[in-house]
Protein backbone atom coordinates (compact mmCIF):
# COMPACT_ATOMS: atom_id res chain seq x y z
CA UNK A 1 0.00 0.00 0.00
CA UNK A 2 0.93 3.69 -0.43
CA UNK A 3 2.26 5.90 2.23
CA UNK A 4 -0.51 7.86 3.92
CA UNK A 5 1.67 10.10 6.00
CA UNK A 6 5.09 12.04 4.73
CA UNK A 7 7.01 13.51 7.28
CA UNK A 8 8.33 15.93 5.49
CA UNK A 9 8.35 18.06 2.80
CA UNK A 10 11.19 20.07 1.12
CA UNK A 11 10.11 24.03 1.05
CA UNK A 12 13.42 25.77 -0.46
CA UNK A 13 14.42 26.54 -3.55
CA UNK A 14 11.55 29.23 -3.93
CA UNK A 15 9.45 26.15 -6.08
CA UNK A 16 5.85 25.91 -4.94
CA UNK A 17 4.51 22.82 -3.53
CA UNK A 18 0.38 23.02 -4.59
CA UNK A 19 -0.83 20.33 -2.23
CA UNK A 20 1.83 17.79 -1.39
CA UNK A 21 1.90 18.54 2.34
CA UNK A 22 -2.18 17.04 3.03
CA UNK A 23 -1.59 14.91 -0.22
CA UNK A 24 -3.95 11.89 0.41
CA UNK A 25 -6.50 14.28 0.06
CA UNK A 26 -5.48 16.97 -2.16
CA UNK A 27 -7.88 18.80 -3.66
CA UNK A 28 -8.86 18.47 -6.96
CA UNK A 29 -11.66 21.03 -7.58
CA UNK A 30 -11.83 23.67 -5.67
CA UNK A 31 -15.68 23.24 -4.92
CA UNK A 32 -17.42 21.00 -6.83
CA UNK A 33 -20.73 22.06 -5.24
CA UNK A 34 -20.71 25.73 -6.88
CA UNK A 35 -22.33 27.34 -9.65
CA UNK A 36 -19.49 27.35 -12.03
CA UNK A 37 -18.11 23.69 -11.35
CA UNK A 38 -21.80 21.99 -12.10
CA UNK A 39 -22.47 24.10 -15.42
CA UNK A 40 -18.50 23.17 -16.45
CA UNK A 41 -18.65 19.41 -15.37
CA UNK A 42 -22.01 18.95 -17.43
CA UNK A 43 -19.57 20.75 -19.96
CA UNK A 44 -17.53 18.09 -20.67
CA UNK A 45 -20.42 15.52 -22.36
CA UNK A 46 -20.37 17.93 -24.74
CA UNK A 47 -16.78 17.79 -25.56
CA UNK A 48 -16.42 14.71 -27.36
CA UNK A 49 -19.03 16.54 -29.97
CA UNK A 50 -17.63 20.08 -30.21
CA UNK A 51 -13.98 20.27 -28.94
CA UNK A 52 -12.69 22.55 -26.29
CA UNK A 53 -15.19 25.26 -27.62
CA UNK A 54 -17.22 27.32 -25.52
CA UNK A 55 -20.02 25.82 -26.88
CA UNK A 56 -19.88 23.12 -24.46
CA UNK A 57 -20.78 25.86 -22.28
CA UNK A 58 -23.66 27.26 -23.91
CA UNK A 59 -24.92 23.79 -24.32
CA UNK A 60 -24.33 23.34 -20.99
CA UNK A 61 -26.64 26.35 -19.70
CA UNK A 62 -28.90 25.21 -21.32
CA UNK A 63 -29.31 21.48 -20.64
CA UNK A 64 -29.41 22.97 -17.12
CA UNK A 65 -32.24 25.41 -17.83
CA UNK A 66 -30.19 28.51 -16.41
CA UNK A 67 -30.89 31.53 -18.59
CA UNK A 68 -28.16 33.11 -20.51
CA UNK A 69 -27.34 35.21 -18.24
CA UNK A 70 -25.25 33.08 -16.21
CA UNK A 71 -22.69 32.68 -18.97
CA UNK A 72 -21.49 36.16 -17.18
CA UNK A 73 -20.54 33.74 -13.93
CA UNK A 74 -18.04 32.03 -16.20
CA UNK A 75 -16.65 34.93 -18.29
CA UNK A 76 -16.45 37.53 -15.75
CA UNK A 77 -13.85 34.85 -13.92
CA UNK A 78 -11.50 37.33 -11.82
CA UNK A 79 -8.45 35.84 -13.49
CA UNK A 80 -9.87 36.50 -17.04
CA UNK A 81 -9.28 33.11 -18.34
CA UNK A 82 -11.08 32.41 -21.68
CA UNK A 83 -14.33 29.54 -21.42
CA UNK A 84 -12.14 27.73 -23.33
CA UNK A 85 -9.55 27.42 -21.17
CA UNK A 86 -11.44 26.97 -18.24
CA UNK A 87 -13.10 24.31 -19.96
CA UNK A 88 -9.95 22.54 -20.93
CA UNK A 89 -8.44 23.27 -16.73
CA UNK A 90 -11.83 21.63 -15.46
CA UNK A 91 -11.13 18.51 -17.83
CA UNK A 92 -8.01 18.17 -16.51
CA UNK A 93 -8.68 18.19 -12.68
CA UNK A 94 -11.98 15.90 -13.72
CA UNK A 95 -9.35 13.35 -15.15
CA UNK A 96 -7.41 13.80 -12.14
CA UNK A 97 -9.59 13.19 -9.52
CA UNK A 98 -11.24 9.93 -12.04
CA UNK A 99 -7.36 8.99 -11.57
CA UNK A 100 -7.49 9.66 -7.73
CA UNK A 101 -10.50 7.66 -7.78
CA UNK A 102 -9.36 4.49 -9.40
CA UNK A 103 -6.57 4.13 -7.26
CA UNK A 104 -8.44 4.52 -4.09
CA UNK A 105 -10.44 1.61 -5.21
CA UNK A 106 -9.13 -1.33 -3.44
CA UNK A 107 -10.39 -3.40 -6.23
CA UNK A 108 -8.19 -1.97 -8.97
CA UNK A 109 -5.13 -3.44 -10.20
CA UNK A 110 -2.80 -0.79 -9.31
CA UNK A 111 -2.50 -2.39 -5.90
CA UNK A 112 -1.15 -5.36 -6.89
CA UNK A 113 1.84 -3.63 -9.02
CA UNK A 114 5.35 -3.38 -6.27
CA UNK A 115 7.52 -2.23 -8.04
CA UNK A 116 7.97 1.85 -8.10
CA UNK A 117 8.57 2.42 -11.94
CA UNK A 118 5.76 0.34 -12.81
CA UNK A 119 3.53 2.03 -10.90
CA UNK A 120 4.65 5.05 -12.32
CA UNK A 121 4.56 3.45 -15.58
CA UNK A 122 0.58 2.13 -14.66
CA UNK A 123 -0.82 5.57 -13.42
CA UNK A 124 0.64 7.19 -16.42
CA UNK A 125 -1.39 5.14 -18.38
CA UNK A 126 -4.45 4.71 -16.76
CA UNK A 127 -4.54 8.78 -16.86
CA UNK A 128 -3.80 8.62 -20.74
CA UNK A 129 -6.38 6.37 -21.15
CA UNK A 130 -9.06 8.84 -20.13
CA UNK A 131 -7.93 10.99 -23.39
CA UNK A 132 -9.37 8.40 -25.54
CA UNK A 133 -12.99 9.82 -26.18
CA UNK A 134 -11.63 13.08 -26.54
CA UNK A 135 -8.64 12.21 -28.12
CA UNK A 136 -9.72 13.91 -31.76
CA UNK A 137 -10.36 17.33 -29.63
CA UNK A 138 -7.34 17.44 -27.70
CA UNK A 139 -4.50 18.91 -29.62
CA UNK A 140 -7.06 22.31 -30.27
CA UNK A 141 -7.50 21.65 -26.15
CA UNK A 142 -3.49 21.07 -25.72
CA UNK A 143 -2.88 24.43 -27.56
CA UNK A 144 -5.25 26.26 -25.05
CA UNK A 145 -2.63 25.18 -22.48
CA UNK A 146 0.37 26.35 -24.11
CA UNK A 147 -0.65 30.04 -24.75
CA UNK A 148 1.52 32.43 -22.96
CA UNK A 149 -1.02 33.86 -20.99
CA UNK A 150 -2.19 30.31 -19.81
CA UNK A 151 1.07 28.72 -19.00
CA UNK A 152 1.35 28.83 -15.86
CA UNK A 153 -1.34 27.88 -14.92
CA UNK A 154 -1.20 24.99 -17.09
CA UNK A 155 2.07 23.97 -15.64
CA UNK A 156 0.56 23.83 -12.25
CA UNK A 157 -2.07 21.38 -13.39
CA UNK A 158 0.56 19.02 -14.76
CA UNK A 159 2.89 19.46 -11.75
CA UNK A 160 -0.15 18.33 -9.61
CA UNK A 161 -1.31 15.79 -11.84
CA UNK A 162 2.67 14.37 -11.51
CA UNK A 163 3.16 15.13 -7.92
CA UNK A 164 0.01 12.50 -7.77
CA UNK A 165 1.85 10.08 -9.86
CA UNK A 166 5.12 9.90 -8.11
CA UNK A 167 3.57 10.61 -4.47
CA UNK A 168 0.91 7.15 -4.86
CA UNK A 169 4.01 5.28 -6.54
CA UNK A 170 5.57 5.07 -3.14
CA UNK A 171 8.23 7.94 -3.42
CA UNK A 172 9.58 9.11 0.20
CA UNK A 173 11.97 11.05 -1.19
CA UNK A 174 12.74 14.60 0.71
CA UNK A 175 15.48 15.77 -1.18
CA UNK A 176 16.43 16.79 -4.10
CA UNK A 177 15.30 13.50 -5.86
CA UNK A 178 11.49 14.98 -5.05
CA UNK A 179 11.98 17.46 -8.00
CA UNK A 180 13.63 15.41 -10.23
CA UNK A 181 11.27 13.07 -10.08
CA UNK A 182 8.13 15.03 -10.44
CA UNK A 183 9.69 16.87 -13.40
CA UNK A 184 10.70 13.39 -14.98
CA UNK A 185 7.38 12.14 -14.59
CA UNK A 186 6.08 15.54 -16.57
CA UNK A 187 8.20 15.52 -19.42
CA UNK A 188 7.50 11.87 -19.92
CA UNK A 189 3.82 12.36 -19.94
CA UNK A 190 3.48 15.34 -21.69
CA UNK A 191 5.89 13.50 -24.25
CA UNK A 192 3.81 10.42 -24.49
CA UNK A 193 0.67 12.29 -24.62
CA UNK A 194 1.55 13.98 -28.02
CA UNK A 195 2.61 10.76 -28.83
CA UNK A 196 -0.73 9.70 -28.17
CA UNK A 197 -2.12 12.58 -30.42
CA UNK A 198 -0.71 10.78 -33.68
CA UNK A 199 -1.12 7.45 -32.53
CA UNK A 200 -3.31 5.13 -34.50
CA UNK A 201 -2.32 1.75 -33.44
CA UNK A 202 -4.89 -0.69 -31.69
CA UNK A 203 -6.01 0.55 -28.67
CA UNK A 204 -2.60 2.99 -28.55
CA UNK A 205 -0.55 0.60 -28.14
CA UNK A 206 1.94 2.32 -29.40
CA UNK A 207 1.72 4.99 -26.65
CA UNK A 208 1.72 1.63 -23.94
CA UNK A 209 5.12 1.02 -24.94
CA UNK A 210 6.17 4.24 -25.22
CA UNK A 211 5.50 5.09 -21.89
CA UNK A 212 7.03 1.95 -20.88
CA UNK A 213 10.12 2.74 -22.78
CA UNK A 214 10.01 6.07 -21.25
CA UNK A 215 10.15 5.11 -17.90
CA UNK A 216 12.44 2.34 -17.91
CA UNK A 217 14.84 4.73 -19.58
CA UNK A 218 14.76 7.47 -16.56
CA UNK A 219 17.07 6.23 -13.58
CA UNK A 220 15.74 9.34 -11.58
CA UNK A 221 13.16 7.49 -10.14
CA UNK A 222 15.61 5.13 -7.61
CA UNK A 223 17.69 6.45 -5.10
CA UNK A 224 19.03 10.14 -4.28
CA UNK A 225 19.16 11.75 -7.30
CA UNK A 226 20.75 15.80 -7.39
CA UNK A 227 21.31 16.17 -11.24
CA UNK A 228 19.64 20.14 -12.13
CA UNK A 229 19.99 19.41 -15.48
CA UNK A 230 17.58 16.93 -15.37
CA UNK A 231 15.36 19.47 -14.14
CA UNK A 232 16.19 21.90 -16.31
CA UNK A 233 15.82 19.54 -19.37
CA UNK A 234 12.03 19.50 -18.69
CA UNK A 235 11.18 23.61 -19.33
CA UNK A 236 8.19 25.84 -20.24
CA UNK A 237 9.42 26.83 -23.55
CA UNK A 238 10.31 23.13 -24.58
CA UNK A 239 6.81 22.10 -23.78
CA UNK A 240 4.92 24.77 -25.51
CA UNK A 241 7.12 24.39 -28.82
CA UNK A 242 6.32 20.77 -28.26
CA UNK A 243 2.84 21.02 -28.24
CA UNK A 244 3.09 24.33 -30.87
CA UNK A 245 4.17 21.50 -33.73
CA UNK A 246 1.87 18.75 -32.56
CA UNK A 247 -1.05 21.43 -32.87
CA UNK A 248 0.40 22.90 -36.52
CA UNK A 249 0.60 18.74 -37.93
CA UNK A 250 -3.08 17.92 -36.19
CA UNK B 1 -11.92 70.08 -23.99
CA UNK B 2 -15.11 70.03 -25.82
CA UNK B 3 -16.48 72.90 -23.68
CA UNK B 4 -15.26 76.08 -23.03
CA UNK B 5 -15.15 77.08 -18.92
CA UNK B 6 -16.95 80.27 -20.09
CA UNK B 7 -19.95 78.56 -21.68
CA UNK B 8 -19.80 76.16 -18.64
CA UNK B 9 -20.27 78.83 -16.39
CA UNK B 10 -23.27 80.45 -17.01
CA UNK B 11 -24.78 77.06 -18.19
CA UNK B 12 -24.41 75.03 -14.90
CA UNK B 13 -26.98 75.34 -11.84
CA UNK B 14 -24.71 75.65 -8.39
CA UNK B 15 -27.04 73.65 -6.25
CA UNK B 16 -24.56 73.43 -3.33
CA UNK B 17 -24.46 77.41 -2.46
CA UNK B 18 -28.08 77.01 -1.65
CA UNK B 19 -27.18 73.17 0.18
CA UNK B 20 -24.65 74.46 2.09
CA UNK B 21 -26.92 76.94 4.36
CA UNK B 22 -29.34 73.81 4.98
CA UNK B 23 -26.47 72.05 6.44
CA UNK B 24 -26.07 74.44 9.61
CA UNK B 25 -29.60 73.58 11.20
CA UNK B 26 -28.41 69.51 10.81
CA UNK B 27 -28.73 68.13 14.74
CA UNK B 28 -25.74 65.44 15.15
CA UNK B 29 -28.84 62.84 16.29
CA UNK B 30 -30.16 62.81 13.11
CA UNK B 31 -29.51 59.47 11.15
CA UNK B 32 -26.74 60.57 9.07
CA UNK B 33 -24.26 59.91 6.06
CA UNK B 34 -21.90 60.40 4.01
CA UNK B 35 -21.71 63.25 1.65
CA UNK B 36 -18.32 63.25 0.38
CA UNK B 37 -16.03 63.73 3.54
CA UNK B 38 -19.13 66.06 4.55
CA UNK B 39 -21.30 63.89 7.51
CA UNK B 40 -25.22 64.86 6.34
CA UNK B 41 -28.69 64.07 7.29
CA UNK B 42 -29.81 60.79 5.39
CA UNK B 43 -32.90 62.53 3.10
CA UNK B 44 -30.50 65.22 2.17
CA UNK B 45 -27.84 63.33 0.51
CA UNK B 46 -30.37 62.33 -2.12
CA UNK B 47 -30.97 66.10 -2.94
CA UNK B 48 -27.34 66.76 -2.64
CA UNK B 49 -26.26 63.68 -5.29
CA UNK B 50 -29.37 64.94 -7.74
CA UNK B 51 -27.73 68.40 -7.19
CA UNK B 52 -23.96 66.82 -8.62
CA UNK B 53 -25.94 65.02 -11.39
CA UNK B 54 -27.61 67.79 -12.70
CA UNK B 55 -24.57 70.48 -12.77
CA UNK B 56 -22.71 67.89 -14.19
CA UNK B 57 -25.30 66.19 -16.56
CA UNK B 58 -24.26 67.45 -19.85
CA UNK B 59 -20.60 67.50 -19.34
CA UNK B 60 -20.59 64.25 -17.15
CA UNK B 61 -18.11 62.52 -19.67
CA UNK B 62 -15.38 65.16 -19.12
CA UNK B 63 -15.58 64.84 -15.55
CA UNK B 64 -15.17 61.08 -15.48
CA UNK B 65 -12.33 61.24 -18.18
CA UNK B 66 -10.59 63.45 -15.15
CA UNK B 67 -11.62 61.27 -12.76
CA UNK B 68 -10.01 58.12 -14.44
CA UNK B 69 -6.89 59.59 -16.41
CA UNK B 70 -9.23 58.90 -19.67
CA UNK B 71 -9.16 55.63 -19.23
CA UNK B 72 -12.66 54.93 -17.83
CA UNK B 73 -13.90 54.04 -21.40
CA UNK B 74 -11.72 51.42 -21.49
CA UNK B 75 -12.92 50.07 -18.20
CA UNK B 76 -16.01 50.17 -19.64
CA UNK B 77 -16.02 48.26 -22.75
CA UNK B 78 -14.13 45.83 -20.49
CA UNK B 79 -16.44 45.57 -18.18
CA UNK B 80 -19.20 45.07 -21.04
CA UNK B 81 -16.55 42.57 -22.75
CA UNK B 82 -16.11 40.44 -19.43
CA UNK B 83 -19.46 40.13 -18.99
CA UNK B 84 -20.50 38.70 -22.41
CA UNK B 85 -24.06 38.98 -21.99
CA UNK B 86 -26.84 38.25 -24.58
CA UNK B 87 -29.16 35.85 -25.88
CA UNK B 88 -27.11 33.12 -27.16
CA UNK B 89 -28.00 31.33 -30.45
CA UNK B 90 -30.16 28.25 -30.24
CA UNK B 91 -32.05 30.46 -27.02
CA UNK B 92 -35.39 31.43 -27.43
CA UNK B 93 -35.71 33.11 -24.30
CA UNK B 94 -34.25 37.07 -24.74
CA UNK B 95 -32.42 38.54 -21.46
CA UNK B 96 -33.87 41.51 -19.71
CA UNK B 97 -30.97 43.84 -18.89
CA UNK B 98 -31.50 46.81 -16.24
CA UNK B 99 -28.59 49.10 -16.01
CA UNK B 100 -29.16 50.89 -12.93
CA UNK B 101 -27.49 54.46 -12.52
CA UNK B 102 -27.55 54.51 -16.53
CA UNK B 103 -27.06 58.37 -16.97
CA UNK B 104 -26.45 58.55 -20.27
CA UNK B 105 -27.04 55.43 -21.40
CA UNK B 106 -22.87 54.37 -22.56
CA UNK B 107 -22.88 51.05 -20.62
CA UNK B 108 -26.51 50.45 -21.91
CA UNK B 109 -25.78 50.83 -25.76
CA UNK B 110 -22.35 49.21 -25.06
CA UNK B 111 -24.21 45.96 -23.51
CA UNK B 112 -26.66 46.12 -26.73
CA UNK B 113 -24.38 46.33 -29.11
CA UNK B 114 -22.26 43.73 -27.62
CA UNK B 115 -25.00 40.84 -27.57
CA UNK B 116 -26.22 42.31 -31.18
CA UNK B 117 -22.75 41.65 -32.96
CA UNK B 118 -21.74 38.63 -30.94
CA UNK B 119 -24.87 37.12 -30.37
CA UNK B 120 -27.54 38.21 -33.01
CA UNK B 121 -29.31 39.04 -30.06
CA UNK B 122 -31.93 41.55 -31.44
CA UNK B 123 -34.14 40.48 -28.71
CA UNK B 124 -33.22 41.25 -25.45
CA UNK B 125 -34.45 44.34 -23.25
CA UNK B 126 -33.13 47.40 -21.88
CA UNK B 127 -34.48 49.33 -18.42
CA UNK B 128 -31.95 52.27 -18.03
CA UNK B 129 -32.98 53.69 -14.82
CA UNK B 130 -31.47 56.76 -13.13
CA UNK B 131 -32.53 58.98 -9.88
CA UNK B 132 -31.84 61.88 -11.92
CA UNK B 133 -34.12 63.11 -14.74
CA UNK B 134 -31.65 65.49 -16.42
CA UNK B 135 -29.28 62.62 -16.92
CA UNK B 136 -31.82 60.14 -18.48
CA UNK B 137 -32.81 63.32 -20.43
CA UNK B 138 -29.01 63.13 -22.19
CA UNK B 139 -29.13 59.43 -22.45
CA UNK B 140 -32.88 60.04 -24.22
CA UNK B 141 -31.71 62.32 -26.93
CA UNK B 142 -28.67 59.58 -27.79
CA UNK B 143 -30.94 57.31 -27.92
CA UNK B 144 -33.39 58.84 -30.09
CA UNK B 145 -30.36 59.67 -32.79
CA UNK B 146 -29.34 55.99 -32.71
CA UNK B 147 -30.18 52.77 -34.20
CA UNK B 148 -31.57 51.49 -31.03
CA UNK B 149 -34.96 53.95 -32.32
CA UNK B 150 -36.48 51.42 -34.32
CA UNK B 151 -39.46 51.30 -33.29
CA UNK B 152 -39.06 47.91 -31.28
CA UNK B 153 -39.39 49.59 -28.08
CA UNK B 154 -36.76 47.06 -26.72
CA UNK B 155 -34.99 50.19 -24.58
CA UNK B 156 -36.89 52.26 -22.03
CA UNK B 157 -35.90 55.22 -19.49
CA UNK B 158 -37.38 55.10 -15.84
CA UNK B 159 -36.43 58.06 -13.34
CA UNK B 160 -35.81 55.43 -10.31
CA UNK B 161 -34.32 55.31 -6.80
CA UNK B 162 -31.79 52.62 -7.15
CA UNK B 163 -32.09 51.66 -3.78
CA UNK B 164 -36.27 50.85 -4.00
CA UNK B 165 -37.06 50.84 -7.67
CA UNK B 166 -40.70 50.48 -6.64
CA UNK B 167 -41.82 50.77 -10.35
CA UNK B 168 -39.16 47.11 -11.00
CA UNK B 169 -41.28 43.74 -10.00
CA UNK B 170 -39.59 41.18 -7.81
CA UNK B 171 -37.97 38.41 -10.11
CA UNK B 172 -38.08 40.73 -13.56
CA UNK B 173 -34.52 40.93 -14.73
CA UNK B 174 -31.36 38.80 -15.80
CA UNK B 175 -28.87 41.00 -15.84
CA UNK B 176 -28.85 44.23 -13.16
CA UNK B 177 -25.57 46.38 -14.12
CA UNK B 178 -24.38 49.96 -12.71
CA UNK B 179 -21.52 51.17 -13.23
CA UNK B 180 -19.84 54.57 -11.40
CA UNK B 181 -23.15 54.98 -9.70
CA UNK B 182 -23.66 52.44 -6.40
CA UNK B 183 -21.41 55.28 -4.07
CA UNK B 184 -23.76 57.62 -4.80
CA UNK B 185 -26.31 55.69 -3.24
CA UNK B 186 -26.95 56.96 0.64
CA UNK B 187 -28.07 53.41 1.65
CA UNK B 188 -25.47 51.15 -0.50
CA UNK B 189 -26.64 48.04 1.14
CA UNK B 190 -30.25 49.08 0.04
CA UNK B 191 -29.35 49.20 -2.83
CA UNK B 192 -28.06 45.58 -3.33
CA UNK B 193 -30.87 44.16 -1.95
CA UNK B 194 -32.97 45.88 -4.23
CA UNK B 195 -31.07 44.45 -7.26
CA UNK B 196 -31.50 41.11 -5.59
CA UNK B 197 -35.12 41.67 -5.39
CA UNK B 198 -35.54 42.52 -9.26
CA UNK B 199 -33.76 40.22 -10.54
CA UNK B 200 -34.87 36.38 -11.33
CA UNK B 201 -33.27 33.31 -10.09
CA UNK B 202 -30.33 33.26 -12.32
CA UNK B 203 -29.54 36.80 -13.01
CA UNK B 204 -26.44 38.16 -12.74
CA UNK B 205 -25.46 41.60 -10.78
CA UNK B 206 -22.34 43.44 -11.72
CA UNK B 207 -21.30 46.69 -10.58
CA UNK B 208 -18.10 48.84 -12.33
CA UNK B 209 -17.44 51.21 -9.46
CA UNK B 210 -14.02 53.49 -8.23
CA UNK B 211 -12.08 51.79 -5.98
CA UNK B 212 -9.44 51.08 -3.41
CA UNK B 213 -5.97 51.10 -5.33
CA UNK B 214 -3.76 48.38 -3.55
CA UNK B 215 -0.15 49.51 -4.27
CA UNK B 216 0.63 51.99 -1.73
CA UNK B 217 2.53 54.45 -4.30
CA UNK B 218 0.15 54.25 -7.13
CA UNK B 219 -2.38 54.82 -4.46
CA UNK B 220 -0.06 57.69 -2.80
CA UNK B 221 -0.08 59.50 -6.46
CA UNK B 222 -3.68 58.94 -7.28
CA UNK B 223 -4.90 60.43 -3.99
CA UNK B 224 -2.77 63.79 -4.38
CA UNK B 225 -3.37 63.68 -8.12
CA UNK B 226 -7.71 63.28 -7.30
CA UNK B 227 -7.34 65.57 -4.09
CA UNK B 228 -5.48 68.54 -5.43
CA UNK B 229 -5.62 67.94 -8.93
CA UNK B 230 -9.36 66.92 -10.08
CA UNK B 231 -11.08 69.60 -7.82
CA UNK B 232 -8.77 72.41 -9.99
CA UNK B 233 -10.07 70.85 -13.16
CA UNK B 234 -13.50 70.33 -12.48
CA UNK B 235 -13.01 74.49 -11.58
CA UNK B 236 -11.74 75.00 -14.71
CA UNK B 237 -14.52 72.81 -16.40
CA UNK B 238 -17.10 73.76 -14.97
CA UNK B 239 -16.72 76.45 -11.83
CA UNK B 240 -18.76 74.13 -9.49
CA UNK B 241 -15.33 72.97 -7.14
CA UNK B 242 -18.10 71.39 -5.11
CA UNK B 243 -19.68 68.89 -7.02
CA UNK B 244 -15.65 67.71 -8.18
CA UNK B 245 -14.70 67.51 -4.88
CA UNK B 246 -17.86 65.67 -3.65
CA UNK B 247 -17.12 63.01 -6.50
CA UNK B 248 -13.48 62.89 -5.56
CA UNK B 249 -14.73 62.06 -1.64
CA UNK B 250 -17.46 59.58 -2.62
CA UNK B 251 -14.37 57.32 -4.31
CA UNK B 252 -12.47 57.37 -1.05
CA UNK B 253 -15.77 56.68 1.24
CA UNK B 254 -17.01 53.49 -1.11
CA UNK B 255 -16.11 50.36 0.57
CA UNK B 256 -12.98 48.48 0.27
CA UNK B 257 -13.58 45.49 -2.31
CA UNK B 258 -13.70 42.73 0.47
CA UNK B 259 -16.42 44.83 1.94
CA UNK B 260 -18.19 45.07 -0.96
CA UNK B 261 -17.70 41.80 -1.66
CA UNK B 262 -19.15 41.07 1.73
CA UNK B 263 -22.19 43.30 0.98
CA UNK B 264 -23.24 41.59 -1.89
CA UNK B 265 -23.19 38.20 -0.42
CA UNK B 266 -25.45 39.68 2.57
CA UNK B 267 -27.88 41.26 -0.34
CA UNK B 268 -28.16 37.74 -1.05
CA UNK B 269 -25.95 37.01 -3.88
CA UNK B 270 -23.52 34.27 -4.40
CA UNK B 271 -20.38 35.32 -5.20
CA UNK B 272 -17.80 33.36 -7.07
CA UNK B 273 -14.47 32.45 -6.81
CA UNK B 274 -12.43 35.79 -5.49
CA UNK B 275 -15.31 37.69 -6.48
CA UNK B 276 -13.80 41.05 -8.18
CA UNK B 277 -11.60 42.16 -10.72
CA UNK B 278 -9.59 45.29 -9.87
CA UNK B 279 -8.58 47.15 -13.15
CA UNK B 280 -5.47 48.89 -13.42
CA UNK B 281 -4.08 48.13 -9.30
CA UNK B 282 -7.51 48.94 -8.46
CA UNK B 283 -8.47 52.15 -9.58
CA UNK B 284 -11.79 50.07 -10.75
CA UNK B 285 -12.93 47.23 -9.26
CA UNK B 286 -15.56 44.57 -11.16
CA UNK B 287 -18.00 42.73 -8.62
CA UNK B 288 -20.31 39.75 -9.67
CA UNK B 289 -22.51 38.17 -7.88
CA UNK B 290 -25.58 35.64 -8.89
CA UNK B 291 -28.75 35.10 -7.74
CA UNK B 292 -29.20 31.34 -7.18
C1 LIG C 1 -21.05 58.98 -12.64
S1 LIG C 1 -22.67 58.73 -13.24
C2 LIG C 1 -22.48 57.20 -14.09
C3 LIG C 1 -23.32 57.09 -15.32
C4 LIG C 1 -23.13 55.85 -16.20
N1 LIG C 1 -23.50 54.62 -15.52
C5 LIG C 1 -21.72 55.75 -16.72
O1 LIG C 1 -20.98 54.87 -16.29
O2 LIG C 1 -21.38 56.54 -17.58
C6 LIG C 1 -23.55 58.35 -11.75
C7 LIG C 1 -25.07 58.26 -11.92
O3 LIG C 1 -25.65 57.74 -10.73
C8 LIG C 1 -26.94 58.31 -10.60
N2 LIG C 1 -27.42 58.09 -9.24
C9 LIG C 1 -26.95 58.60 -8.10
N3 LIG C 1 -27.65 58.14 -7.03
C10 LIG C 1 -28.60 57.31 -7.54
C11 LIG C 1 -29.64 56.53 -6.96
N4 LIG C 1 -29.86 56.51 -5.63
N5 LIG C 1 -30.43 55.79 -7.78
C12 LIG C 1 -30.22 55.78 -9.12
N6 LIG C 1 -29.26 56.51 -9.73
C13 LIG C 1 -28.45 57.27 -8.94
C14 LIG C 1 -26.67 59.74 -10.97
O4 LIG C 1 -27.85 60.43 -11.29
C15 LIG C 1 -25.74 59.60 -12.16
O5 LIG C 1 -26.44 59.55 -13.36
Amino acid sequence: MFKQVRAYIPKARGVRFYHSIDHPSSNLIVNPDSIESTILTNSLKHIPKYGFNSYCVTKSIQDLKYPDSIHSVLTSNADGKSLEFQLMLHWLRIQRSKLHEHIMDPASEFHSIENEYERVSYLIKQRLQYNEPIIKKLSYGLSQLSTPYNLSQSLEELHNLSDDIVYYAGDESNDFAWYTKRAGVSSIYVASELYMLSDTSENFKNTKEFVDNRVRGFDGLGGVYNNIEQWGAFNAIGLVNLVKSQWMRG
Amino acid sequence: MRISSSALRSSIPKPFSALRTSFRGLSTEESTTHFGFQTVNKEDKEKLVGGVFSSVASNYDIMNDAMSLGIHRLWKSHFINRLDAGMRPGSNRPLDFLDVAGGTGDIAFGLLDHAEKKFQDTKSTMTIADINADMLAEGEIRYKNSKWNDGSDRVNFLVQNGETMDAIPDNSKDVYTIAYGIRNFTDIQAGLNTAYRVLKPGGIFACLEFSQVDNSIIDYAYQAYSFSLLPLMGQLIANDRESYQYLVESIRNFPKQEEFKGMIEKAGFYVPEKGYENLTFGVSAIHIGVKL
